[in-house]
């Protein structure tokens, strides 16, 4: 041996040098799987089961009361937004319910006004008698509506002037109408 | 006044027989977690900076240390026998690589890279030494082993590994000192 290899000793310099090497390092996460999977192939180690907790009783009924705090505020919001949407139903119906009679009233007297056309167009050739008859339902029916617009606004001064006028004329005679066979029969639909 | 009890963890003995006799894996993952870190800088050094092969190194000296854990009578630290036992496997790697060559033969001739200039740092000049002055002074300079206790690691004499070291730290310093012209011949 060199008698020199028994003197060599590292300068200062190079103590620390080596001293600031680092000592530890991490290799990949994979390692670590790779070596259990292999361990376990040999069957030098057998797979973990799932961990299971053990929860201190405190942690417990902090856990049921916030739990069953959880519970009641989802039953209290559901029953609210419930609420709503039950509000929001019934006004939708009445809304509805307001709407059909309109809708009844509008069908009807458009139907009222096609009837009275189609009269209109056949009174020429139809009887006198019929023609009469036509008429007064007509008539009849115009001033059953007068009194049911007076009767939700009374102060409706056209409705009130409609029932006024064929009051009127159910006083006076018609002159026009010689309806000599006897008396007028009004057929109620 | 009572005082907060913390958790003891569990000493290297009581994993090892944990996955001794039961297989136990979260009792090896334990272990993994403490020594590895160590384990494989040290071989990261060894086998000259691969982290691939330093990798396989760790994974094939996890297995043998398993398989021969019935067999450790706990005279030494685990961090040691098992450092034994990676310098094994890393030996094996580099011999068959043929980057390891007998210590107790003439020093392994070494030629210092040709660069351009620049100063390297120390762990690049660690790199590149034979892999023979590489282990003993990794060893012995960097982890602080005796050259007693490296010669039980690496299977050679102390005398052995004192001549290692010598040329090691000579080849070193040469290896880093400024760019000059040179070839550098073995003592």
């Amino acid at each position: 041996m060199n008698p020199t290899e028994h003197d060599d000793q590292p300068t200062p310099q190079e103590r620390a040098a080596f001293a600031a090497l680092p000592r530890e390092r991490e290799p990949s996460r994979l390692l670590e799987e790779r070596t259990v999977r292999a361990l376990r192939e040999r069957g030098l180690v057998r797979s973990t089961p799932s961990r299971r907790f053990r929860f201190p009783v405190s942690w417990m009924a902090g856990a049921a009361a916030a739990a069953l705090a959880l519970f009641m505020t989802g039953l209290a919001a559901g029953q609210y937004v419930a609420g709503r949407a039950t509000a929001r139903a019934v006004v939708e119906a009445q809304r509805q319910d307001a709407r059909h009679p309109a809708l009844a009233v509008q069908q009807a007297g458009s139907a009222y006004v096609s009837a009275l056309s189609r009269f209109a167009s056949v009174a020429d050739t139809a009887g006198a008698a019929q023609t009469a008859q036509g008429r007064e339902v007509a008539v009849a029916m115009l001033r059953a509506a007068a009194s049911e617009l007076v009767r939700i606004s009374p102060d409706d001064p056209l409705a009130s002037g409609i029932l006024a006028a064929l009051d009127r004329t159910r006083t006076q005679p018609t002159t026009t109408q010689a309806d000599t066979t006897g008396k007028q029969r009004v057929v109620w639909f | 006044m009572p005082t907060a009890t913390a958790a003891v963890p569990a000493s290297d003995q009581s994993l090892a027989q944990a996955l001794l006799l039961g297989g136990d894996e979260r009792a090896f993952r334990e272990l993994y977690g403490r020594h590895t870190p160590r384990l494989f800088q040290l071989v990261l050094r060894v086998v000259g900076g691969s982290e691939h092969d330093a990798e396989d190194v760790v994974q094939e000296t996890w297995i043998r240390a398993t398989e021969k854990l019935a067999d450790f009578r706990w005279e030494a630290a685990f961090g040691t026998w098992l450092t034994g036992i990676g310098l094994n496997v890393a030996r094996g790697l580099l011999r068959r690589n043929g980057r390891w060559v007998d210590m107790e033969g003439v020093p392994e001739p070494w030629r210092p890279p040709a660069r351009d200039g620049e100063r390297i740092d120390l762990e690049r000049a660690i790199a590149l030494l034979p892999a023979g002055y590489r282990a003993v002074l990794v060893l012995h300079d960097v982890e602080g082993y005796k050259h007693e206790e490296i010669g039980e690691l690496l299977g050679i004499a102390p005398g052995t590994s004192k001549s290692q070291l010598f040329h090691a730290r000579k080849s070193l310093r040469h290896a880093l000192e400024p760019q000059r012209a040179r070839t550098h011949e073995p003592d």
